[in-house]
C-alpha cells in the first residue's frame, strides 16, 4: 500500500515516537512538569505543578494559547496570546 | 444455488487397527468426536447447499465404495456445469472449496475430467467402508517460474549481519513455501507475495545495515513483522491443499482444510483499497504540498468559513511518474491474538469474523480503520519532523514562533499540528499559563501525543472516505465493534473524545458545532442501548457526557479541532473518495447508483460480480447474531465475485 521509501520513513518516526504501551505513561504533562512518575489522571484537574523535569537545553520558544469564541460565527478554536 | 441453514464435519484420523490408512466420516457436530479425539484427528466445517443432497446435516459413515473429490479453489456455482443427481456436494472454507461425494466410476470419471478441462485442480479419495484406500490428485498446470527460486537461494546465501542472517534463514523457507503453493493458484497471491518478498531483498540488500543509524535492528524489524504475517497467512491459507494428509492447518477446528477461502475474501478486501486509495498515492500528494508557496494562508488565524477550508487540495496536486511509484502490497491474515491489526506492511482481522462476520460485532468494515492507520502513519511522517535531528527539530522550533509562518502549506500545516499539540498537552495538564518549549520539550510532546494524533486522523480519514461521512453508520461500527473487546473501560472517555471530534468534521463551520457533533453521537449511542447492540461500554459512554461534557470533553475535543480541520482539507479530497465508495457494476444487472442495494440475497450464490467489497459489506452486514453460515456466503462472495478491476 505504501511505497518502500514511505515505509522506511514511517518506520523510522515510530521508531523515534516509540509505541504506547498499555499501562505506560502517555500523558505528557507527567512528563513536562512533575512530580515524575504520577500519573494525572484524564479526569485530574490538579496542575499546580510547575517543577521542571526536563533540562532545558538551548533555545526556548514561550508558547501562549488560548480557547476563543468567534462573535459573528460561534467558532471555538485556539489562538497565539 | 443456495447455502442451508446447517453445516457439518468432515473428519479424518489415522484408522484405530494400526494400519497407515485414513478413516473418513463426516459429522454434525464435533460433540461425538471429542471424547475419542485422536492424535491425528482432523476436522473442517463443511456446508450444505440446498438442492444438492446435503440440506441437513446428518452423519454419514461411508458404507461401502465412495469416491470423495476436493476441487477449488473456484465459484461454488460452476460445479453445476458437470453435476449429476444423486450426487452430494458440500462447500468448504479451504482453497479445495467443494466436496463432491458420489460412487459410480463412471461419473468420478466425468467429474476429473471436466476438472481436467477446466484446469482446476482436484483430490479424490477413494473409500472402502469409512477407509481411504487411495488418493488421486489432478494438478492444475500453470507456469513454474525458476526465478523467485534463484532470488530466495541468494538471499538465503547474502552476507548480512548477524541478527539477520538467522532470521533470513528462517524467513526463506516461508516465503519459498507461501511461494511455491501461491503459484498454482489462478491469480492474485502469488504476484502480491512477489512483491513482497522483493521488498524484503531491497531492504536488506540496498543499505549497508552496519554504517545506517540503528544498525541493522530497522531492517530486522520489518522482515520478522513480515516473517510472522507470513507464517500465519501460509498455514491458514494453503493448508488443506494436495496432498490433504500432509498439509495440516494448525487452527484446530480448520486443520483438515484450512482457511483458503477467508484468505482470499481478506485479501481481497485489502487489494481493493490498494487499487483505489492506493493509487491515488495520498502520500505523494500531501507531500507535494511542500511545493505550494503561494498565497499559503495562516492557517492558525484563517476562519473556518474561508474557502480555503474546502478547497480540493490533494486533488488539485499533480503528480509525476518519476521516482519510486510501485507499492508493497500489505499482507493479510487472521489472528485470535492480534484482532484488528495494522503494521506498515500487515494487516490482521480477527479469527472470530470467519464465524461472525455476518454480525454487527465483528464486521469486516472494521479493517478500514486499520487500512488508514496505514496511510496516516504515512502522512505523519511527512508531518513529523525527524526527531533526531537538530536541524530539523530547530526548524519545528523556529515555526512555533510567535508571528512566524511556513514557507510552504505543508510547513503551514506542520505548524498547525505543532501548536495543536501544544493546546492538547495544555488541557490534558490544565495548563493555563504559557508553556516554554526547548529542543527536548518539544520531541516529548511529539512523541507523547503522537499515538493520541494518529487515532483522531484516522477516525475522522475512515469516517470521511469509508463511511462516506454518515455519522449513525459509523458510531454503531466502532462502538459495537469496541463491544467485543474486553478490558477498555478505562479507554472509554477517549473514545468519546474521539467520536465527538469525528461527528465534528460535519459541523466545523456551524456556530455550536462541538454541541452539535455532541448530539449526535448521544443520539446514535442511546439508540444502541436501546438496541441492546452496545454493550456496557455504550452506557458508561453516555453517562461520561452526561457527566463531564463541560469540564473534560468540550475543551478536549476544541483542543483536538484543527486536526479534524487538517483531515476534512488536506487528507480528504472529494474526488478520490468517490472511486473508493462507488459501486459501478450491480449484482442484477443494470447500473445502480452508490445508495442502492444488490439484488444479491443472502445464502444465494450466483455467478455474478461485484465491484465495490466493501459497499457489500455495508449492505449485508446487519445481523446482531453471528451465524457460521451467513459468514460462510459473506465470505465466498468477498473471494469469488468481486472484480473491482472493470470498475
Amino acid at each position: 500500500m505504501l511505497t518502500k521509501q514511505q515505509i522506511r520513513k514511517a518506520a523510522r518516526l515510530e521508531s523515534q515516537v516509540g509505541e504506547s504501551r498499555p499501562g505506560f505513561l502517555r500523558d505528557t504533562a507527567c512528563a513536562l512538569e512533575g512530580p515524575a512518575g504520577v500519573h494525572r489522571s484524564f479526569a485530574s484537574t490538579s496542575s499546580n505543578t510547575v517543577r521542571k523535569r526536563v533540562k532545558r537545553n538551548g533555545k526556548t520558544v514561550k508558547v501562549s494559547l488560548a480557547f476563543e469564541q468567534d462573535p459573528e460565527t460561534g467558532e471555538r478554536r485556539t489562538v497565539r496570546k | 444455488m443456495k447455502l442451508a441453514n446447517e453445516y457439518s464435519f468432515l473428519n479424518v484420523e489415522y484408522c484405530a487397527n494400526g494400519s497407515p490408512c485414513h478413516s473418513v466420516s463426516i459429522l454434525p457436530t464435533l460433540k461425538n468426536v471429542l471424547p475419542t479425539w485422536a492424535v491425528s484427528t482432523r476436522v473442517s466445517p463443511i456446508f450444505g447447499i440446498k438442492g444438492l443432497g446435503t440440506a441437513s446435516s446428518s452423519t454419514l459413515e461411508l458404507r461401502g465404495d465412495w469416491f470423495l473429490t476436493f476441487l477449488g479453489p473456484i465459484h461454488p456455482e460452476r460445479i453445476l456445469e458437470c453435476y449429476q443427481k444423486k450426487w452430494k456436494i458440500w462447500l468448504t472454507l479451504g482453497l479445495f472449496n467443494l466436496l463432491v461425494l458420489n460412487r459410480d466410476n463412471e461419473e468420478k470419471r466425468k467429474l476429473l475430467t471436466w476438472a481436467r478441462d477446466g484446469n482446476i485442480e482436484c483430490e479424490t479419495w477413494t473409500i472402502r467402508n469409512g477407509e481411504v484406500l487411495r488418493v488421486h490428485v489432478t494438478n492444475r498446470k500453470y507456469k513454474k517460474s525458476v526465478s523467485w527460486r534463484r532470488e530466495v537461494s541468494k538471499l538465503y546465501n547474502a552476507r548480512l549481519a548477524p541478527e539477520l542472517t538467522q532470521a533470513v534463514k528462517d524467513y526463506c523457507p516461508v516465503i519459498a513455501t507461501a511461494l511455491a503453493r501461491s503459484e498454482k493458484l489462478p491469480e492474485g497471491l502469488f504476484s502480491d507475495l512477489s512483491d513482497i518478498n522483493q521488498f524484503i531483498m531491497d531492504d536488506l540488500g540496498n543499505h549497508d545495515q552496519q554504517s545506517e543509524e540503528g544498525g541493522p535492528y530497522p531492517s530486522l524489524g520489518q522482515l520478522l513483522t513480515i516473517h510472522a504475517g507470513l507464517t500465519r497467512f501460509t498455514s491458514q491459507t494453503f493448508s488443506g491443499t494436495s496432498r490433504i494428509f500432509e498439509t495440516e492447518c494448525h487452527l484446530r477446528g480448520h486443520s483438515l482444510l484450512g482457511i483458503g477461502v477467508p484468505s482470499i475474501a481478506l485479501a481481497h478486501l485489502t487489494e481493493f483499497i490498494q487499487s483505489t486509495l492506493g493509487a491515488a498515492r495520498l502520500p505523494e500528494r500531501f507531500a507535494a504540498l511542500g511545493s505550494v508557496k503561494t498565497n499559503v494562508p495562516d492557517l492558525c488565524e484563517l476562519k473556518i468559513r474561508e474557502d480555503f477550508w474546502t478547497r480540493d487540495h490533494l486533488g488539485e496536486v499533480e503528480l509525476s511518474d518519476e521516482g519510486e511509484t510501485s507499492q508493497v502490497p500489505l499482507l493479510s491474515y487472521f489472528s485470535a491474538r492480534d484482532g484488528f491489526k495494522s503494521t506498515l506492511t500487515t494487516i490482521s482481522a480477527p479469527l472470530s469474523t470467519i464465524s461472525s462476520c455476518n454480525s454487527l460485532r465483528w464486521s469486516l468494515l472494521t479493517i478500514t480503520h486499520e487500512l488508514s492507520h496505514v496511510l496516516i502513519r504515512s502522512i505523519l511522517a511527512e508531518l513529523y519532523p525527524d526527531l533526531e535531528s537538530e536541524r530539523s527539530i530547530s526548524a519545528s522550533l523556529e515555526l512555533l514562533e510567535k508571528g512566524t509562518r511556513g514557507a510552504t502549506l505543508l510547513e503551514e500545516i506542520q505548524r498547525l499540528l505543532l501548536i495543536t499539540i501544544v493546546q492538547i498537552d495544555n488541557v490534558s495538564a490544565n495548563r493555563l499559563e504559557p508553556l516554554e518549549i526547548d529542543s527536548e520539550t518539544i520531541v516529548i510532546l511529539l512523541e507523547q501525543w503522537y499515538r493520541e494524533v494518529q487515532e483522531i486522523l484516522v477516525h475522522v480519514f475512515d469516517f470521511l472516505y469509508f463511511y462516506g461521512g454518515e455519522i449513525d453508520k459509523y458510531v454503531e461500527g466502532i462502538w459495537v465493534s469496541w463491544g467485543t473487546i474486553p478490558n477498555i473501560k478505562n479507554r472509554i472517555r477517549e473514545y468519546v473524545v474521539r467520536t465527538v471530534c469525528t461527528a465534528l468534521v460535519n459541523h466545523l463551520e456551524r456556530a455550536n458545532a462541538e454541541e452539535m457533533a455532541r448530539d449526535q453521537v448521544v443520539r446514535c449511542l442511546r439508540r444502541l442501548r436501546k438496541d441492546g447492540t452496545g454493550g456496557a461500554y455504550v452506557k458508561r459512554a453516555l453517562k461520561y457526557v452526561a457527566d463531564h461534557w463541560e469540564d473534560e470533553i468540550l475543551p478536549r475535543v476544541v483542543a483536538r479541532k484543527d486536526l479534524v480541520k487538517i483531515v476534512r482539507a488536506f487528507l480528504f479530497s472529494a474526488t478520490i473518495a468517490t472511486s473508493v465508495r462507488k459501486e459501478t457494476t450491480g449484482l442484477g444487472g443494470g447500473e445502480p447508483s452508490e445508495k442502492e442495494g444488490y439484488t444479491l440475497k443472502s445464502g444465494s450464490l450466483e455467478l455474478k460480480e461485484i465491484s465495490n467489497p466493501f459497499h457489500f459489506l455495508e449492505l449485508f452486514t446487519k445481523s446482531k447474531r453471528p451465524s457460521a453460515v451467513e459468514s460462510a456466503w459473506m465470505l465466498y462472495v468477498l473471494a469469488f465475485c468481486v472484480n473491482y478491476n472493470d470498475s
